[in-house]
């Protein structure tokens, strides 16, 4: 067998040698001609119970010293962590009086502690207060300012996100770091761009076996989104799947999955996996996937139970802090229900975001509603960027048909449609059929 | 200030050099445990080497070598960490003074969890020396994570230079002439540091603040505390955490006959 070669990168000693005052070696430089590795190694497989105990651990170490600033800010890091495993809502308070706990203790030179906050807050939607939580972390380490830009990103400050990211330190382009800039490039709407990102970012996240499983699939599913944003549906099917092979548990994935089939047209297949997902998380927009799916296959009476746990598990989840207000007006607004409501709740996430997001879940709303000419104001809000999302497109596409601006509404379905031919299981053949409507109405 | 800890420290790291005189000779320095030391340590943490020990086996004639790498494992994971399969793990050994090592004794890993395999290979003349290095061929032998095995060192001599070694592995540490035994373990540990690691924070602010830092601590040299707390307030930070380690025991002789200086790296896989 061939050897395998070794390169130094540190030297750690606590050394015993006679007769000579000896010093710590330092670092030297790694030659940079040595063959590459040839053997990869395995990741340790998924443990189901590891973040649980790790949250277990880390509570009874900041029981066991009342003044531990450090135990308690890694309890916030471990409940988040713990969260993003889950789905439990219950988990960001923790989080948040954990890290609270701890600043509590200390403020000083405690940037982890204000990190953790921020990220709680986040979670809670809760931006401007995660914002300063994020800026006073960056004061003690400036990798904290990939959470602000990453704010910044969800407030719809896309410039300030991209300052903030500029200050941050790159460290290797490590993953993180990647996918930051794929989000970016992405509303900058250089889709090509951000996923060469995301797949360096999902290779680099693979090969890195010390990142927790669901951090790795997190990568994987985020690859999948560029694909299926780009109607490379087979690719993303691919990147969902590694996501699971490494977390089972993925119900992001799952959820990415029943989308997928259901843009395919496979009701049963998007069935099957967003009850999957619905098992694990069941959030808002995978339930409204099953009433779709259900409603698409004839089958009202379990449409109509999903469609009221939409509602039922959307307001539970808020009174938990876990926030799916944009993705309950989009639902309202995509069945014609509760139309008040949706407006209430687009203009109430309008409060503190003004990303690209909520100005398209705003417009679709008020087009719903009737109100063309502000939804069409809140469309061009949401195109800014020109970013390659077909469902802003689309959405204004047929804002500009209801208000008669046909040139307009042909542009803006014809790119919907050529961004991605299947971007939605239902809104492709209504772009069709509006825009043959157009076509005939400019014929005739 | 009240160094009760550190005072502790200097302690244990005056034993582990006493325990080193004996068998080589006067010691002289000695560099205490350091955690998650630099950003790319932290970012692989198999690599992260914290501390090394050296003191006399039970048996008179033999030396301990202990490697302490990837601390922080929480109590009662251990099931769920082992050996970096990227990294070639060695105690380097100098027996003439120079600082160069003449000896080497490696380790390397192959799968994961409780099945991983322990290559083991030395006490050896290494084909090359200082930062590039390769897993040598002498005295190899294999066991598993957390399991102790013994390998038969043959009658080679001094220096890993003798022609007979055989370097076999042997469950029964009583099959192998004790001159000729080298005992290995690797496998989960107890971190045998001990600190008040949380008021180390509070005296020295720079401790406090996470590696990657690119600007200067808060105040950097303004204490938010007088001194350690007292005991029976004190707390050990690292009391509940586990490392892994990569245990040696070997016959002196295997290691030369003079003063000798020991040294561990971690190398990653190119």
């Amino acid at each position: 067998m061939k050897p395998r070669r070794f390169v130094l990168p540190l030297l750690c000693a606590s050394v015993v040698v006679a007769g000579l005052g000896f010093q710590m070696l330092r670092t030297r430089a790694a030659q940079p001609s040595l063959p590459e590795k040839t053997v990869s190694a395995a990741r340790a497989p998924y443990n189901p119970d590891l973040v649980h105990q790790t949250v277990e651990f880390y509570a009874l170490e900041a029981r066991r010293d009342p003044q531990s600033a450090l135990n308690r800010a890694m309890l916030a890091r471990w409940y988040l962590e713990s969260y993003r495993e889950s789905g439990d809502g219950t988990d960001i308070d923790k989080a948040e009086r954990a890290a609270r706990a701890s600043l509590k203790l200390r403020t000083r030179n405690n940037g982890d502690a204000f990190l953790q906050l921020s990220r709680a807050l986040v979670a809670q939607h809760r931006f401007p207060e995660a914002l300063a939580a994020a800026r006073r972390a960056a004061q003690y380490d400036r990798m904290a300012f990939r959470q602000s830009a990453s704010i910044q990103i969800e407030m719809g400050d896309y410039q300030a996100a991209e300052r903030d990211l500029l200050r941050a330190p790159a460290e290797g382009e490590d993953p993180a770091y990647l996918e930051l800039r794929a989000r970016l490039m992405e509303i900058g709407g250089n889709s090509e761009g951000a996923l060469k990102l995301s797949q360096q970012a999902a290779r680099k996240a693979e090969a890195n076996l010390d990142m927790p499983h669901q951090s790795v699939a997190w990568f994987h599913e985020r690859e999948g989104h560029r694909y299926a944003m780009m109607g490379r549906l087979d690719e993303a099917e691919k990147s969902y799947q590694s996501a699971l092979r490494v977390f089972p548990r993925d119900y992001r994935s799952m959820a990415a999955l029943a989308r997928l089939h259901a843009n395919r047209g496979d009701w049963r297949g998007a069935i099957e996996w967003a009850g999957k997902a619905a098992a694990i998380v069941p959030a808002p927009e995978t339930l409204a996937l099953l009433g779709d799916a259900h409603a698409a296959l004839g089958e009202s009476v379990k449409a109509g139970q999903q469609f009221r746990l939409v509602e039922q598990i959307g307001q539970l989840d808020r009174a938990q802090g876990v926030v799916y207000d944009r993705q309950r007006a989009l639902f309202y607004a995509d069945h014609n229900r509760n139309l008040d409501e949706a407006l209430t709740l687009a203009r109430g996430e309008l409060r503190f975001r003004h990303d690209i997001y909520t100005h398209d879940t705003l417009a679709w709303v008020l087009y719903k509603k009737g109100r063309f000419s502000e939804a069409a104001a809140a469309s061009e809000r949401a195109l800014k960027w020109k970013t390659r999302d077909a469902s802003l497109w689309y959405h204004a596409g047929a804002i500009a048909a209801a208000q008669g601006r046909k040139g307009r509404a042909r542009e803006y379905l014809q790119r919907a449609l050529s961004i991605n031919p299947r971007f939605h299981p239902t809104a492709p053949a209504h772009a069709r059929a509006l825009l043959a409507r157009l076509e005939t109405a400019k014929s005739g | 200030m009240n160094f009760s800890s550190k005072r502790r420290k200097n302690l244990l790291g005056a034993g582990v050099l006493a325990a080193a005189a004996l068998t080589f000779g006067v010691s002289q320095f000695a560099i205490g445990s350091d955690h998650g030391d630099t950003v790319e340590v932290v970012q692989k943490p198999g690599t992260d080497l914290t501390d090394l020990h050296i003191f006399p086996g039970a048996d008179p004639n033999n030396v301990v070598l202990t490697m302490s790498v990837r601390p922080l494992i929480p109590a009662g994971q251990a099931a769920n960490f082992s050996f970096d399969q990227d990294v070639l793990y060695q105690f380097k050994i100098d027996t003439s003074g120079d600082f160069v090592e003449d000896l080497v004794i490696q380790a390397r890993f192959e799968g994961t969890g409780a099945s991983q395999r322990v290559f083991v290979s030395g006490p050896v003349r290494p084909s090359r020396t200082g930062t590039t290095t390769v897993f040598e061929g002498g005295n190899r032998a294999t066991g598993t994570i957390n399991q102790p095995f013994t390998v038969d060192l043959g009658s080679a001599g001094a220096n890993g230079t003798g022609t007979t070694s055989t370097g076999t592995t042997s469950t029964n540490p009583n099959n192998v002439a004790a001159a000729n035994r080298m005992r290995v373990f690797a496998g989960v540990r107890s971190d045998p540091f001990f600190l008040d690691f949380e008021q180390l924070a509070n005296i020295l602010p720079d401790r406090a603040v996470p590696l990657g830092l690119k600007s200067p601590p808060e105040n950097p040299n303004e204490p938010m505390a007088p001194g350690f707390r007292p005991p029976g307030q004190a707390q050990d930070f690292f009391a509940n955490f586990n490392l892994l380690a990569f245990v040696v025991e070997l016959p002196k002789a295997r290691l030369g006959t003079g003063k000798i200086g020991v040294w561990m790296t971690t190398s990653v896989a190119r």
